[in-house]
């Protein structure tokens, strides 16, 4: 990981990852290494998640009882831990992502206030 | 908690099955193995810190660290087993004593009583300078109740008795004529039924009576239809109205209640002068005890001016509700108490000492420990923490030790039965580890752990060269000066503390014993006491109960092993004797006509003095021919013939009673002086003149105590001399059977608890100081093997030695004793009030004291200083 790069890479906003995670997992369910990527391929690589970082976040999430985790196969036939959406998780996303637009509208007509 | 656990199981597989994956991926990519792992792990982080953060997420850091300390000072704890029994045991000591203590002070002065606002309430005394206390008269009550301004509620009650008849036998049940605001000043509700109210309560109002709760159960098995029933209460049928809540038997045991319904007034001066009346009342929102006290007295002295025939000498006050419970006018219980308290709290300082001790000397075993983790980047605070966290496990070990501790003292506690009551007497004897206590000794552990382990992890974790700490193998002789210093005036201190305990516990101790030796006058061995009110229905005349009295005695004479027997109208020192009165003597005028000789009058059987074991000094006793129709006559006791008659032979000579608003009684002419018997119970520090008329010759209708002299031990007569009670009268109740010995212990259970408690403490604090002397003159020497080696192979000869190691012990000793001496100086004045015929800076105790202080702490350092002369010095040096 070059320097170069790194500068190129935004840093996720505090609370963000959460986010991705939830919207990830409303595809399906999913175990962590497929989780990192998938955030990284959805967002054309721009953020980069260091992967480490996804755990602490995914164990926060299951104390909040917005995902679980169960036991099951990879697509190489390994035992993985997939971790998979739930109901009040479900609730918990929709919640958030109404508060990102609004803050990204607010954000938006801050820094662009003549269009 | 078990998803916690599972969560964190798993995370390392996670974790390497994600590794996995990603490495897998990058050699889809064409990368090599090596290559492919190195490029995942990069990618992945830090895993120690994920993992970290992920327990994190689970678990505060703050309390990780804790469980980690717990962990680890427990296996601290089990790794020196020694260690920490002897700490455990010292501190469980200290803190359950502690808790003991509490607990007993808890129940006498914080505890609630089933009273509204207990510490509001105030209660009235009549005073009279050199006498026991007396209730109030209705003269001060009716002033009080016109010109006093300190109380919302004020009401009074006359101790009374009834003789319940009924099923059952005929039964004496304690009780009282009270006063509807009496009840209302205490804010007492009956749990069933009604109180008493004006509407019961005037002249003339109907016979109704309020129940205890404890009597209802007992006689009525608690059933609600005891309202409205009748019972034949001293031959009147009463009307029951109402139960009172269980434990409330205020005034004094009563069980029974009736309203006084007063006389509106227009009595006669004597009877408004009486001390008959128990007064509560209730200070007004914002009114002091003590302002309340001041008003009173003010009252009592416009009552002196207005009424000097009945009221010269007499003064009233208002004293705490709390503090009459305790039969304590001084507040004497209360100082004994805090002087405990004090006293177990320098008990727990010494343990908090003796272990501060034990933990500085283990530290510096743990010192490369200490310093390695300082090294490894260990915050001050960390290891403050840390050290902290153990030496509070360890008090908290102790503190389950002490908990146990209590629970054995406090049935000792409770033997020693610490007050004289007689109303709560379930609330204030019963000793127990109630939450108060509890929450009490969970507070003294947390503090005593911080205590006792602050002076070490300070010194621990302040180290500022870590190095050689590191590095030296050696640690016999490396920064000794530091905690050496420490460990000395830990030593100090315990001294100090262990000599003022001591001199406190020493004076106290004498004080109790002057007190049991005091003279009472007679022989308390082998007498039997018993109490009995005649039912003014049954004996109606004079002359009936004079012929009750003298048929009984004859029947109890005739019980196998009595010796004699005799009645009186008061025995010796019992609480509240209203048979006080004034007296003259002829010839002797006195120079202020209110300056009467002021004393007791005890009207008695013609055997009762010599089955009291009173001891003739002239003249002769009453006897069988001091008849109604015969002369007058009375005995005096020699108080009475020195104040009354001075260096006159007082045989012969005349005395009178003076009854304000009465005609005097005729003269009684002197035939016996008897040596002074004790009659006061509050005030038997002083003899008091006391005067005794035949029962015969004197008309009254006061109850009867009956005293009996038996061959052995007179607890074992009660039932055969019951049995002759009733073989004269089937409906006579007795009550308070009670052997002269007890009644006499009973007198000064405040003084011996506060005395043996007092000792032991003492004795402990020695004890600890002692061991704590030792442990430290122990532990230096064994730190300074070394140094001695060195010394003998120098040319020390083994005596040098021996004074070197005597002479820095004695050092800390005389410089602890000497601290202590002035401690105790200054702190033993508190007790002032508490002692007697001691003073408080006793030279002779301090003296001994600090002697055997010094004795044991010569023993203590001598052990340490002989196996310092023994140091092989080809040992010690190899060692080195």
């Amino acid at each position: 990981m070059s320097t170069k790069e790194e500068r190129e890479r935004t840093e996720l906003l505090q609370g963000t990852l959460d986010l991705l995670i939830l919207r990830t997992l409303l595809l399906g369910p999913r175990h962590g290494h497929a989780i990192a990527k998938a955030i990284e391929f959805n967002s054309d690589e721009v953020l980069q998640v260091e992967q480490g970082s996804l755990y602490p976040a995914l164990h926060r999430l299951i104390k909040r009882r917005w995902i679980a985790a169960e036991q099951g196969t990879s697509e190489n036939n390994r035992r993985a831990k997939f971790y998979r959406l739930t109901p009040k998780g479900r609730q918990q996303l929709e919640l958030e992502t109404l508060k990102w637009d609004k803050l990204a509208g607010a954000i938006a007509r801050i820094l662009r206030p003549a269009e | 908690m078990w998803r916690r656990k599972r969560m964190l199981a798993e995370l390392d597989e996670d974790i390497s099955e994600h590794l996995e994956t990603e490495t897998q991926e990058n050699i889809d990519r064409g990368m090599t193995p090596q290559e492919a792992r190195c490029a995942a792990v990069r990618k992945f982080g830090n895993v120690t810190r994920v993992k970290e953060e992920v327990r994190g997420v689970w678990y505060s850091r703050w309390l990780e660290q804790l469980d980690q300390d717990l962990r680890y000072g427990l296996r601290m704890l089990r790794k020196s087993p020694g260690f920490t029994a002897i700490a455990v045991l010292t501190l469980g000591l200290g803190i359950g004593a502690n808790t003991a203590i509490f607990s007993a002070v808890n129940a006498l002065l914080l505890q609630r009583l089933p009273v509204v606002d207990s510490d509001r309430i105030v209660f009235g005394l009549g005073l009279r300078e050199g006498f026991d206390p007396y209730g109030l008269s209705r003269l001060e009550y009716d002033a009080l109740k016109e010109r006093g301004h300190s109380f919302a509620n004020l009401g009074v009650a006359e101790l009374r008795s009834f003789n319940l008849i009924g099923r059952n036998d005929p039964e004496r049940v304690q009780g009282a004529a009270v006063q509807a605001e009496f009840l209302e000043a205490l804010g007492v509700q009956p749990i069933l039924g009604q109180s008493i109210t004006k509407a019961e309560d005037y002249p003339g109002g109907p016979p109704v009576a309020l129940l205890g709760y404890g009597l209802w159960m007992r006689r009525f098995a608690g059933a609600p239809g005891v309202i409205g029933q009748a019972l034949d209460l001293n031959g009147r049928s009463t009307a029951v109205i109402g139960v009172l809540p269980p434990s409330f038997d205020y005034p004094g045991e009563a069980q029974i209640w009736i309203p006084l319904q007063m006389q509106p007034g227009g009595l006669p001066l004597s009877e408004m002068a009486a001390h008959n009346y128990e007064m509560v009342a209730r200070l007004r929102p914002g009114v002091s005890a003590e302002q309340a006290d001041d008003e009173v007295r003010r009252i009592a002295r416009e009552l002196e001016n207005e009424y000097p025939a009945v009221r010269r000498g007499w003064s009233s006050k208002v004293i705490p509700m709390r503090r009459e419970l305790l039969r304590d006018v001084a507040g004497r219980v209360e100082k004994s108490l805090v002087a405990l308290l004090g006293a177990v709290g320098f008990l727990l300082l010494i343990c908090c000492a003796n272990v501060a001790g034990l933990l500085m000397a283990r530290g510096v075993v743990r010192e490369r420990e200490m310093a390695m983790r300082r090294a490894m980047g260990a915050g001050c605070p960390r290891i403050v923490r840390q050290l902290l966290t153990e030496s509070v496990l360890l008090a908290a070990l102790g503190g389950l030790a002490g908990l146990a501790l209590a629970y054995g003292i406090l049935p000792l506690l409770c033997s020693l039965n610490p007050v004289q009551t007689t109303a709560f007497a379930g609330l204030l004897r019963g000793l127990h580890v109630d939450g108060r206590a509890l929450l009490f000794a969970s507070v003294l552990t947390l503090v005593t752990g911080v205590t006792s382990g602050f002076l070490p992890a300070i010194k621990r974790a302040a180290a500022k060269d870590l190095m050689p700490l590191i590095l030296e193998g050696n640690q016999r002789s490396s920064s000794g000066t530091g905690s050496k210093r420490m460990l000395g005036a830990l030593v100090v201190a315990e001294m100090a503390i262990a000599i003022t305990l001591l001199a406190g516990g020493a004076l106290m101790i004498q004080s109790f014993q002057r007190l049991k030796q005091i003279d009472v006058g007679f022989r308390p061995e082998g007498l039997l006491t018993m109490h009995m009110e005649l039912s003014p229905n049954k004996y109606t005349s004079f002359p009936q109960r004079a012929a009750f009295a003298r048929k009984m005695l004859d029947e109890i004479q005739k019980v196998p092993g009595v010796v004699s027997a005799g009645v009186t109208t008061n025995l010796p020192l019992t609480t509240f004797s209203a048979r006080d009165s004034v007296f003259a003597v002829e010839g002797h005028p006195p120079a202020n006509p209110g300056d009467v000789p002021i004393t007791s009058h005890r009207l008695v059987s013609p055997d009762y003095l010599r089955t009291l074991g009173v001891a003739l000094v002239e003249g002769r006793l009453l006897d069988k021919n001091d008849r109604q129709n015969t002369q007058p006559v009375a005995v005096i006791s020699e108080e009475f013939a020195k104040q009354g008659f001075g260096n006159e032979d007082p045989l012969g000579k005349h005395v009178k009673r003076i009854r304000p608003g009465m005609a005097d009684t005729p003269w009684f002419t002197v035939v016996g002086v008897v040596r002074n018997v004790k009659e006061d119970r509050d005030n038997f520090r002083i003899d008091r003149p006391v005067l005794y008329l035949p029962y015969e010759q004197q008309e009254n209708d006061y109850a009867l105590d009956l005293m009996v002299r038996v061959k052995s031990n007179p607890a074992g007569f009660a039932a055969g001399i019951r049995q002759a009670i009733l073989a004269v009268d089937a409906d006579q109740p007795v009550s308070n059977v009670i052997t002269m010995r007890n009644h006499l212990e009973g007198m000064l259970v405040n003084e011996r608890f506060s005395a043996i408690l007092m000792a032991g403490l003492a004795g402990f604090g020695v004890l600890l100081a002692i061991i704590g002397l030792y442990g430290v003159m122990a532990y230096s020497v064994s730190r300074q093997t070394g140094e001695i080696g060195l010394r003998v192979a120098l040319g020390a000869a083994p005596s040098d030695i021996f004074k070197m190691v005597l002479g820095r012990g004695s050092k800390l000793v005389v410089l602890g004793v000497a601290i202590g001496l002035a401690c105790a100086l200054a702190l033993t004045r508190l007790l002032v009030s508490t002692l007697y015929g001691i003073r408080a800076n006793d030279p002779g105790t301090f003296a001994a004291t600090a002697l055997l202080l010094c004795l044991a702490a010569i023993v203590a350092c001598y052990l340490p200083a002989r196996r310092a002369m023994r140091v092989d010095p080809i040992v010690a040096l190899r060692y080195e």
